[in-house]
Formats: C-alpha cells, sequence, structure tokens
C-alpha cells in the first residue's frame, strides 16, 4: 500500500524463489542433532524410564494410577510434600537473601579480603550438606552441641539449650547456608559482567551506594537472582542428608526421607517413589513458568561491549562493617563445622573427648592407605567428576545459547527438557537411568560412561541456568556485528560467545563439578566395584557409624577440592576476558572527535 | 596373632572333620594355597576367574577383610565387592534380574524376606557349604532346600554411656521407667532394618502397649540404630534402645566410652542371609565364597570385629557366645505384612 | 557492490503485523535512508536486510540473488553484507585492531593482505593509533569509528547503519554525519542507514524511505521528500509542517472549518474525502489585522489570534489561534512583532500550500 512504490524487481522470479544457500547447512544440523540426541539420552530416556515406573504397580507390574491416587488420597503421604514445600522456599529465601548481597559486595565493591570469601563461600559449596548437617549436629544438638555447652558454661547448667538443630527451623538453617553458594556463585558472575554506567548512572541521580544495589544493580541481574532462587528452592526439595539427620529426629518427614522410606520397604515401593517426584515437577514447572512471566516482559542485556569494567564501589566508612557481615557465612557454613569435624576426624575414637592422648591421624592415615578402595574411589571420583561437569556444561551452554537466541523452533522445549532432571531425587534418578541402560542397544551398565552420563544429567539444569544467566547479559548484537562479518553460527558461538562467556564459564563448570564431587543417590544403584567413588565411601563410613572416618575423608574430599580450585585460579585469570590493554592505561583516555572533516 | 590362635584351635581339635574337603586350614600360608590349589572347586573358581559379590551385611571394613582374606586363600580369583546398604543391594538386583543383567554371583543381605523371595522367582541356585557343618545349630539349615544359608548374625540390644550412667537398663521393659525419659536414643524402622525386627519383637512381646509407653519416654528417633552410638558418644542421649550389639562392641574397642546390655528379656536377633544366584557367571567362585564364609579364618575375622562368628567352634570377642545370652528371633512367613504394620503403629505410637 | 531491492516485504511477529507489504529499490551505490518514528518498521527492515530474521512474504534481492524469500534466508554470514549497530557491539575481549580485522580472519586471507586492508580501514577512520586499545578505553565516539572500520573492512556490497548516531553526543552526531556521508562518498557502498533523526537522514542520504506503521509513505531524493511529501504524515514528519484537516471540494479546494482554500491538490482523493492543507511556517506570511492592501493574491488569507510568539533570533515562532481547534504556525522575520491576543491575518501562497491524503 506504499504510496509511492518503486518498480517491482523483475516479476518473472518465480513468487516461491528459495535463495540459493538458504538450506540449513550440515553442520548445524549436526550440531542440533547432537544435542538433541544428547537430551534425548541423558534426559528423556531415563525421564521416560522415571515416568513409565510412576504409572505401574510395584507389586504385580501391572500398568495402573494407583500410585497418584494413594499420594494425593494419603495424609501421611501429603505432610511431606507440605514440608518439602515450606522447607525449598526457607532454603531459597534464605540462600537468595545471604548469597546476593555477598556477590554484590565481592563482585562491585572494594570490600577488603574479596578473594578470601570467594573462596570461603565455594568452601562451603564442595560441603555435602549432610557432612554440614554432621558438623551442626556436633555443635548444636540441644544437650551435647559445643555451642549449647558453651552457653550452658556461660547461663548455668540449668539453662535450656539455646539452639536446637533438631527442629525445622535448624535445617532450614543447614540447607540455605549450604545453597547460598548457588546463588552467590550465579549473581556474582552475572555481576561480574555488567557495565559499571548503569550504577554510574544512578550514582549521578544522587542515589546512594545501597539505593543504587537494591533499585539497579540487582534488579539488572535479576535472571540470574531468579535462576538461583529456583536452583536453591530445588535444592532444599531434593536434598536428603540434611533433613534425615534433622529432621526425621523431630518426626518431621519430607519427600526425600519419605523416599528413603519407599526405598527400604520390602518389597520396595520404586514405582510409588517415581510417582511422588512428579508433585515436585509440576512445583518447580510453575517456578520456571512464573521466571518466564517474570522475565519475559524485560530486556536484560547489560554487556553491550561499551562496559567499563574494574571500576568497584567504595564502601567508605562501611567497609570494614560489611567485610565482617561478609565473614558471618563462612563462619556459620565452614569454619564452625569444619572445626568440629576437624576435631573428630583428628581422634582415635571421639566419644572419648578432646585429649592428647585421644589425638591421632590415624584415621587420615586410614583414609589414605588403609582403606584398600579409597585409591580408587578418589581417581574415579576426580575422573568422573571432571569428564562429568565438561560433558555437563558444554551441553548445557549450548543448550541455553539456543534457547536464549531462539534457535530452532521449539528451543524452548529443549530448555525444559534440560531443566527436568534435577527435580527428579537423585535415587529416582538413579533407576531411570538403570533401567534405561540395562538393556540393548544401549547396554552401558557397568560403565563408567553410565556414571558420567548419569552425573552429567543430574546437573545439567545448574549448567543450562548458568549458561542462560550468562547469556542473557550478552546483547545479541555482538554476536551478530560477527554474523554480518562472514563468521557462521559456530564460528561466532567460539569466538565471541565464549570468550565473553569467559569466566562464567569456568565458574559454571565449578558449579556443577562440585555437587558432582559430591553427590551419592544417583550413582547408588550405578556403581560397580569398579566404578565406585568417595561419597559411596564416606556414606558406607556413615552407614558403619565410623564417624572419625567420616569427618577425615570430609575433610580429605575438601582439601582436594579446594586444592583443584586454588590451581584453577591462574586458570580463571587466563580466560577472564581481558578488558583492559597492559601498556595503555585506562588514565590516557584520549580526547574525543578527533577527526577533522 | 591369628595365625597362633589358628593353631591353638587346630590343637583342640574341633575342626579335624573338615579339613578334608577344603583342605584348607593347615599352618603355613604357602601349605594353604597348595592345599586349596588341589580343590577341584577351587580350580574351576579360578577357571572362571572372577568373583562378584552384592554384599550388605558386615560394615565396609569387616567385609573388606573377608574379601581379602578370601583372595589371599585363593589367588587368582578377582573380587569385585559391592557394598552397599541390604536394601539397596537387593533392589539392584532386582533391577538387574528385571533387565535380563547377570553380575550378582552372592548376595549377601539382612533380610530373610529378600530370600523367600529371590527363592520364589527362582533367581536362587541350591549349594551345600560343606563346612555348614560348623554353623550352630539354630541357624543351620535355613532353608531345606539349600537355597540360602546364614551370612551374618546380628543382635539388637540396649546400649549406654558408662560415665553418665550408673546402672543401666537391664530389660527392654526397664526402657520405661521414668528416669530414662528423655535419655533415649533409637534408629527408625523406617529406615534400619534391625529397628524394624525389633519394633516386630517388642510387639509380639508385649504388644502396642510397650510401644505407647515407650513413645512417652520422648526418645530421640534417629535413622539407623547406628545413630544411638553416635548420640551416646556425642552425649547427646546416655542409652540407646534398639541398638547394634557388635558396632558398640567395636566403639568400645576403639576406646569410645560406650558398652553394652545384652537385654533379660531377650536380645532380638536378626540373620543375614547369603545365596548364589541361580544365573551367577561365576557359580562356582560363588560356591568356593559361600564355603569360606563358614571358614576358621572368616570366624575369626568377624571375632576381631566383634561380631557373633558362624562357627561353633570360634568364640565370640571377649569370650561371649550365643549361650551366654537369652534371645529371640522373630519367625514365620508372615513377617513382611507384620513389619509393616509395625513401622505403622510406631509411627502412630511414638512419633 | 550491488542494488537492493525489496519486493512486496511483509513480517509478523504472531498477531502483530510489523511490516505490511513493502516494495523498495536501491540503486547501485544509493545511500538510502529509512526514516521514520519508532515502529514504523525500519528497524524490522534492516534485520530482514540483514538476514536475522525470515520474511514473512516477499522477497530481498542483491541484485540477481535472492537473499530472502518466505521459503528461506541466506544466513548473514553469506550475504555480504555489513552492519553497524546502534550500541556499536564493539567485543569488548578484543582490541580495535582484533575487532577489525575479525571479518578479514573469517575470510581466510593472507596475512599480508589482512595487514594491509586493516591498516588501510583504521586510516580511513582514523584510528591507527589506538589499533591496540581495549573497547573499554576508548570513547563513544572511538567506539562508533571502530565499529564502521569493522564492517568497512570486509568490503561488503552493503553497508546497513543502524541509528549509528544516536548513543553519541550533539556535536559528535553532526560530525560523524559528514564522516559517514565522507566514508561513502570514497567507497561508494549500495548502503541502508536508519534513523529516526530527520536532519540525519537529509544530510547523509541519495534517497530517503519515509515509513510508517510498516507502510512505506514515500520514497524520493531528500528534495522531494521535503518538498513535494506524498502525504501529510511526511509533510510532517519532515521539517516543521502546518497542517489543517479538512474535506476535499475537488478541483484543487479543500474546506477547512468554514474556509475553503485552494492549493495544488496532490491527495488523489474524491469530493468529500478526508485531506489536509500542508503548509510549511516558513511559507506563512502575517499582517496586522487593521493593515491594509495586503499582498493577498494567490493566497488563501485565514484570520486568527496570537496565542504565544518566542524570537529565536534569526526568525519569530508564531502560533495563531485559528479557532475551531485549528493553530498555525508561521516562521516570521524578526523585525516583525506580535504581542500575544493581537489580531492577525495569515496570507498562505497557493503555490507553497498542498492538499495531501492522510498516511498510508
Amino acid at each position: 500500500m506504499g504510496v509511492i512504490s518503486t518498480d517491482s524487481p523483475d516479476s518473472a522470479a518465480a513468487a516461491t524463489a528459495r535463495p540459493a544457500m538458504a538450506r540449513v547447512p550440515l553442520a548445524r544440523t549436526l550440531v542440533f542433532g547432537a544435542v538433541a540426541l544428547l537430551l534425548f539420552l541423558l534426559v528423556v530416556l531415563p525421564f521416560g524410564w522415571v515416568l513409565n515406573n510412576s504409572v505401574h504397580d510395584d507389586l504385580t507390574g501391572a500398568w495402573t494410577l494407583g500410585n497418584y491416587a494413594r499420594i494425593f488420597q494419603s495424609a501421611d503421604l501429603l505432610e511431606p510434600l507440605f514440608n518439602s514445600l515450606l522447607l525449598a522456599v526457607a532454603t531459597a529465601v534464605i540462600a537468595v537473601g545471604i548469597g546476593v548481597p555477598l556477590a554484590w559486595l565481592v563482585s562491585r565493591t572494594d570490600l577488603p579480603f574479596r578473594r578470601t570469601i570467594r573462596v570461603l563461600t565455594l568452601t562451603a559449596f564442595v560441603t555435602p550438606s549432610f557432612i554440614g548437617a554432621t558438623g551442626w549436629i556436633l555443635l548444636a544438638a540441644p544437650n551435647s552441641g559445643w555451642l549449647n555447652a558453651l552457653w550452658r558454661s556461660l547461663a548455668g547448667t540449668e539453662a535450656g539449650p539455646l539452639l536446637n538443630i533438631y527442629s525445622m527451623t535448624g535445617a532450614i538453617f543447614i540447607c540455605g547456608i549450604y545453597t547460598v553458594p548457588y546463588s552467590f556463585t550465579m549473581v556474582s558472575s552475572a555481576l561480574d559482567e555488567m557495565a559499571v554506567e548503569l550504577e554510574d548512572a544512578a550514582a549521578t541521580l544522587g542515589s546512594g551506594t545501597l539505593r543504587t544495589m537494591l533499585s539497579i544493580t540487582i534488579p539488572l541481574v535479576t535472571p540470574a537472582v531468579i535462576a538461583s532462587f529456583i536452583l536453591s528452592f530445588i535444592q532444599g526439595l531434593t536434598l536428603f542428608g540434611v533433613p534425615a539427620f534433622l529432621l526425621t529426629p523431630t518426626g518431621i518427614p519430607v519427600v526425600t526421607t519419605k523416599l528413603a522410606e519407599f526405598y527400604q520397604l520390602f518389597p520396595p515401593e520404586i514405582f510409588l517413589a517415581a510417582a511422588y517426584c512428579m508433585p515436585l515437577l509440576l512445583v518447580t514447572a510453575m517456578l520456571f513458568w512464573m521466571r518466564r512471566r517474570i522475565l519475559g516482559r524485560k530486556q536484560f542485556v547489560t554487556i553491550s561491549g561499551k562496559s567499563r569494567a574494574g571500576r568497584r564501589i567504595a564502601l567508605g566508612a562501611a567497609r570494614w562493617p560489611a567485610f565482617g557481615a561478609a565473614l558471618l557465612l563462612p563462619l556459620v557454613s565452614v569454619f564452625l563445622p569444619y572445626a568440629a569435624l576437624l576435631l573428630v576426624s583428628l581422634t582415635r575414637a571421639w566419644g572419648q573427648g578432646l585429649s592428647w592422648e585421644n589425638l591421632s591421624l590415624y584415621w587420615y592415615w586410614w583414609a589414605l592407605f588403609g582403606n584398600s578402595e579409597t585409591h580408587t574411589a578418589i581417581v574415579n571420583s576426580l575422573l568422573f567428576s571432571t569428564l562429568a561437569a565438561t560433558l555437563c556444561v558444554m551441553l548445557g551452554t549450548v543448550v541455553a545459547y539456543i534457547v536464549e537466541r531462539r534457535m530452532v523452533f521449539g528451543a524452548s522445549l529443549f530448555g525444559a527438557v534440560a531443566t527436568v532432571p534435577i527435580i527428579i531425587p537423585g535415587i529416582v534418578m538413579s533407576v531411570g537411568f538403570f533401567a534405561a541402560y540395562t538393556r540393548a542397544p544401549l547396554n552401558l551398565y557397568g560403565t563408567p560412561l553410565l556414571l558420567v552420563a548419569a552425573f552429567a544429567a543430574t546437573f545439567l539444569p545448574i549448567a543450562y541456568a548458568h549458561g542462560g544467566s550468562i547469556l542473557k547479559g550478552i546483547g545479541p548484537e555482538l554476536e551478530r556485528a560477527a554474523r554480518s562479518l562472514g563468521a557462521g553460527e559456530g564460528r561466532t558461538f567460539l569466538s565471541i560467545t565464549i570468550p565473553l562467556m569467559g569466566g562464567g564459564l569456568l565458574s559454571g563448570w565449578f558449579l556443577v563439578f562440585i555437587p558432582i564431587i559430591r553427590e551419592l543417590s544417583v550413582a547408588v544403584f550405578l556403581i560397580t566395584p569398579k566404578t565406585n567413588v568417595m561419597t559411596t565411601l564416606i556414606y558406607n563410613a556413615k552407614d558403619g557409624g565410623n564417624y572419625e572416618a567420616v569427618c577425615a575423608m570430609s575433610v580429605l574430599l575438601l582439601l582436594i577440592t579446594l586444592a583443584l580450585v586454588a590451581a584453577a585460579g591462574p586458570l580463571t585469570r587466563l580466560t577472564t576476558v581481558r578488558r583492559t590493554s597492559r601498556k595503555t592505561g585506562r588514565k590516557s583516555a584520549p580526547a574525543e572527535g578527533v577527526l577533522p572533516t | 596373632m591369628m595365625e597362633f590362635s589358628r593353631r591353638r584351635l587346630l590343637q583342640t581339635g574341633g575342626l579335624v572333620g573338615t579339613a578334608l574337603v577344603t583342605g584348607g586350614l593347615a599352618g603355613t600360608a604357602f601349605s594353604r594355597i597348595a592345599a586349596a590349589a588341589d580343590d577341584p572347586l577351587y580350580a574351576a573358581a579360578r577357571k572362571e576367574g572372577a568373583l562378584t559379590l552384592y554384599w550388605g551385611s558386615y560394615e565396609q571394613q569387616t567385609m573388606e577383610a573377608i574379601r581379602d582374606a578370601f583372595k589371599a586363600k585363593y589367588p587368582g580369583i578377582e573380587v569385585n565387592l559391592l557394598r552397599q546398604a541390604s536394601q539397596t543391594v537387593y533392589t539392584r538386583l532386582r533391577m538387574e534380574l528385571q533387565s535380563g543383567v547377570h553380575e550378582c554371583d552372592s548376595l549377601g543381605t539382612t533380610n530373610l524376606l529378600h530370600y523367600t523371595e529371590l527363592k520364589k522367582i527362582g533367581a536362587l541356585a541350591p549349594f551345600e557349604p560343606v563346612d555348614g557343618v560348623h554353623i550352630p545349630d539354630a541357624f543351620r539349615n535355613l532353608d531345606p532346600d539349600k537355597m540360602y544359608h546364614v551370612g551374618a548374625i546380628s543382635l539388637t540390644s540396649i546400649n549406654y554411656a558408662p560415665g553418665k550412667v550408673q546402672s543401666p537398663p537391664q530389660s527392654w521393659q526397664a526402657l520405661l521407667e521414668d528416669q530414662w525419659q528423655g535419655k533415649i536414643t533409637t534408629g527408625s524402622p523406617a529406615f534400619s532394618g534391625d529397628v524394624a525386627n525389633w519394633v516386630v519383637a517388642i510387639r509380639r512381646k508385649y504388644g502396642d502397649d510397650f510401644l505407647r509407653a515407650f513413645g512417652k519416654q520422648k526418645p530421640k528417633v534417629g535413622q539407623s540404630n547406628v545413630d544411638t552410638v553416635t548420640d551416646i558418644l556425642a552425649g547427646e542421649r546416655v542409652v540407646g534402645s534398639g541398638a547394634p550389639f557388635s558396632y558398640t562392641l567395636t566403639q568400645k574397642a576403639a576406646g569410645n566410652p560406650i558398652d553394652v546390655v545384652a537385654p533379660s528379656d531377650d536380645a532380638i536377633l536378626n540373620l543375614g542371609v547369603t545365596g548364589i544366584l541361580a544365573k551367577a557367571p561365576h557359580p562356582n567362585a560363588a560356591r568356593l565364597f559361600t564355603n569360606f564364609l563358614y571358614s576358621t579364618e572368616v570366624s575369626m575375622i568377624l571375632q576381631k570385629n566383634y561380631w557373633p562368628t558362624l562357627r561353633k567352634d570360634v568364640p565370640w570377642a571377649e569370650g561371649r557366645s550365643l549361650d551366654q545370652l537369652k534371645w529371640t528371633r522373630n519367625t514365620g512367613d508372615d513377617l513382611g505384612p507384620e513389619v509393616a504394620e509395625g513401622i505403622a503403629k510406631w509411627k502412630e505410637l511414638v512419633r | 557492490m550491488s542494488g537492493i531491492r525489496i519486493k512486496n516485504l511483509r513480517k509478523s511477529f504472531g498477531a502483530y503485523t510489523a511490516l505490511h507489504g513493502i516494495d523498495l529499490q536501491v540503486p547501485n551505490g544509493t545511500l538510502l535512508a529509512l526514516l521514520g518514528p519508532s515502529g514504523c518498521g525500519k528497524s524490522t527492515t534492516l534485520q530482514l536486510l540483514a538476514g536475522f530474521e525470515a520474511p514473512t512474504e516477499g522477497e530481498i534481492w542483491a541484485d540477481d540473488v535472492l537473499l530472502s524469500s518466505a521459503r528461506g534466508v541466506l544466513p548473514p554470514e553469506k550475504r555480504g553484507i555489513s552492519l553497524v549497530f546502534q550500541n556499536y557491539a564493539v567485543w569488548p575481549h578484543k582490541t580495535v585492531a582484533e575487532n577489525v580485522a575479525f571479518g578479514l580472519a573469517i575470510r581466510r586471507l593472507p596475512k599480508a593482505e589482512i595487514a594491509e586492508r586493516l591498516d588501510r580501514t583504521l586510516r580511513t577512520v582514523r584510528l591507527e593509533a589506538l589499533r591496540d586499545r581495549y573497547p573499554s578505553e576508548l570513547s563513544g565516539g572511538q567506539q562508533q569509528r571502530v565499529a564502521l572500520a569493522r564492517a568497512l573492512a570486509v568490503e561488503p556490497r552493503i553497508l546497513l547503519l543502524d541509528e549509528p548516531l544516536s548513543n553519541l553526543d550533539a556535536h559528535l552526531r553532526e560530525e560523524m554525519r559528514f564522516e559517514i556521508r565522507q566514508v561513502h562518498d570514497l567507497l561508494g557502498l549500495t548502503t541502508v542507514y536508519v534513523t529516526h533523526d530527520q536532519s540525519e537522514a537529509l544530510v547523509t542520504a541519495d534517497r530517503i524511505a519515509v515509513m510508517k506503521s510498516g507502510h512505506l509513505q514515500q520514497l524520493g531524493s531528500p528534495e522531494d521528500i521535503f518538498e513535494r511529501p506524498s502525504n501529510a504524515f511526511v509533510a510532517t514528519f519532515i521539517g516543521a509542517n502546518n497542517e489543517l484537516a479538512g474535506t476535499s471540494e475537488g478541483n484543487g479546494a479543500i474546506r477547512v472549518g468554514g474556509h475553503v482554500l485552494t492549493a495544488p491538490d496532490r491527495s488523489g482523493a474524491a469530493h468529500g474525502g478526508t485531506v489536509s492543507l500542508c503548509v510549511r511556517p516558513s511559507q506563512v506570511r502575517l499582517f496586522g489585522a487593521e493593515e491594509t492592501g495586503l499582498p493577498a493574491e494567490g493566497c488563501n488569507v485565514l484570520s486568527g489570534t496570537v496565542q504565544r510568539s518566542a524570537y529565536l533570533g534569526e526568525y519569530r515562532d508564531v502560533l495563531v489561534d485559528l479557532g475551531g481547534g485549528r493553530t498555525l504556525r508561521a516562521f516570521i522575520p524578526p523585525a516583525q512583532s506580535f504581542a500575544p491576543g493581537s489580531v492577525v491575518t495569515a496570507l498562505l501562497p497557493i503555490g507553497s500550500c498542498q492538499i495531501l491524503g492522510p498516511a498510508a
């Protein structure tokens, strides 16, 4: 309907013409095919089995909806669901409430000892939460807890316990502090990439530091905040160790402890357990739907090639008080519980209490040399975790990229698929993997590959969510610029997107590596004598009540992981994108408009 | 030490009858191997070259010692030990059977029901270990068809902190006295087979009234019965109910301030059971291992780790024996539903 | 280098149609400005040209190569079309030289040639001295030149500029306008320049395409667009304009309120159709109501009350209330002066008036 239109170009050209090279290139087909295939193998197939299990009867194996009916008809099965939801929401609130300000302090301000805080937070991350719970039982059990003993020595022996770790509050506290590292890492890597000008803009409008943080900085990293909220929520839903240790003694059932009971029954109610996970899936799906609603309307593209990284917000007089506050998390999640664990691990017999005679490195000797399986288990743990984390981050990043850039029709389906595994508690997923890979043509049972696949699949959602939140911060025009200069999709991804994701990718790798190395339950039906891992041994020691060994092995696991993280330090600096040239300092910012016309 | 005791035992002459077949009890390692090599079962097992154990009975340390002794006695057989909780091991085995995977040769778990179930579906192979004659009479011929045999004996008792408790409760009934209110720790029957077994036995003895009164004592309910030891050592509670007899003694021996009481109204005995899979990939190795379980070596290992031995002629640690104890064992064909009922009642009455 | 032909280009996003069938031709070597308010479809057109979006209908040709149709899109990297973004999109992890050389490396050119072309391009935009800097160490204008250099280095057959100056300050913007024109004159690239700023379009473009609501309003030279707008929207969007709405009386006449005014009729509207009388404020002359002997010959005559008057140095901007809710703006010589409230007569030379239809 143009008022003036130009002459139509040769009208002879067929209206259905197709550009000569517009057919889908082979490489693209291969990549998408590989991603789809991997998602199918890692998620759809095992999850399909879980789904299939959930509609079969444990006794007869016949098709039934009875499992679902049982869940919704029995108060005994509904109560744990509500308790789990409470635990999950509270965990997520704590994780975000602490993790986000902490991330801001470390990433954006001139907080002293930032790197130390970062490492300490990672240390909390390395700690399997059941180990953390064990440490806190030593500290805050109502009668014997050391902190309570200290309290009584101050307040008199008649005083009631100051803390009771065996309570919902206690479980929330433990789940919360050991989930903070998720929100911290995700949000801080988003903040690391954010342009300073956006904060400067607010500052020039007279907004104070705190105000700027609350109303500009944090909202700008909303995608990461929401992603970490959801992940923390899922953690709260799916953790087993903490509620098993802290809530069982007070008779508060949650979904995971209930699941453990299903497996403990004779005969085990595996199929009921599968069905019992589905409400969790539903709740989490709702969370993701809400996330779409929240993020859908806003644009959160923050890197646009103009960022002036490197400058930090001066906290001024608040610098040291802020440091004190930032130390609180490491204090409760690392120092205190590990002090307890370390003391126990250094006693020959911990029931004797602390004395010089009782002091011994025996359990370390035992963990390293006395136990013939430890060597294999340590090597296996490191090897499988490395392979699985690498596979996981690669796949998660590519899926996140496909979804974020909507590269194919139905891309969001890829994302949905990549999100499923984390919601299914490990032991149930373990059964799914078992069912999927013990039959032809994909009989991988007994191979390390199966463990690697299961680990990668379980934590794929983290890699995917993390990748997505980094990508949300990278303006698509940075990639489009490369495309228009002749770089194909693959080349653009490798030479523009990946370097821009930079340090975020490495932190993403640790974000999955660490939970993998401490993961137990998904491995439970998949490990074999030859593919045993550290956590199985630790759990066996715990199962056998050998607390000194548990503590010693936990401390070792922590040290190994920390050594890795430390070794990765230089790597981080290498991979983190260099944004300033060494030769020319920023001081010599040149005058504008050099060009005469 | 072990060599010495073995020789001493040999001298007592209690073992003569069996030496004929296994030939495994000669004095030195060399002659042991030499003798073992003549054993046709060993020869067959060696041809198979490997053995896979799925075991939940005994904790990691003891199980590894048994494995290592087996390897020392029968070189040339690679032993793959999968030690996980009994129910996990069983669940995995059932899934393997459903998928037609045959990895496991010898199964050892703490629940007799596993074996009656496996027998029903024809998954077990009969075998009569020659050394089975040494098994205490009460546990011999567990299955008339020889599909399964005793693999471990585990006792559930009372444990306590000696320093904090002057006179510990001497019976289950005594646990209901007022003085123990808020002082008891126990495992959960929903998580621990041993505790479930205890609940069944207690209900048979004293009915639900006991559970009701027990609930009023406000016990701290952990998961495993091992948690009782943890709570006592930590000082959180001072008396443990449904507590593991052997494990408590191990901890005591390690120097921890803890001890056991065998209740006058019966320690609850639970049998660990073992069987050979019908489609075991290494059936001869499995047979060899099953027979080995009843060897003096294994019983010595058990003695050393404070487990009840599997031989009449090897006493328990600290000179204890089955005869000195009052004990009872839950028997009957309907144990499954009874366990489920016990758990339900526990949840209703205790917490 | 090649010309662009766009045939009946349509683009819908779900229920929303961003482009309603655009036909456009950009001859080889021409600088075309796509001009319009935000939401007019100019950016969508650019994305379609660059190959980041697939058309719902229609075709895009570069000479005789079909680039896009509803059946498929030649991927951006195969088009030989360079794009300069509004926010520069200079890669923060690469130096100036690395940014500019990226496209050359992609083409696997010999090292010597890359170096040579890199130098030449940097010289063109005068960034030689800053070649080892990272973007964070550059000013906005310098970053924009990096983006331009990066796009030019690969010697594209078509250059697309997406509001390239809107993030710069006013002073720099004016300078860069000329610079872009200069580069264009130097290289003779077929260029499509998206902007919402009419003066930017007038300064830089050979041809201007004015768009609104996904429709092409007019395509023509800057002079055509300014002097002979095809409709009232174009007239108002380009430069200052008075638009008096009315109905067509036929034969070059329009009824505005109680008046019948005459003007060259370019609306093509039938008798009674909705049309507007358009006249630039600079063409309107004002006289005091008491003045007589006005040069009213060949003029439409209206009277009204001065509502406000602003002194702008070179002229006065006077707003006259014509009654009935209509107003008329006039730029009059600064020597003339009317106080608000004074009654004036306005002369609208018929030759400067046009009767135009509404926007398409």
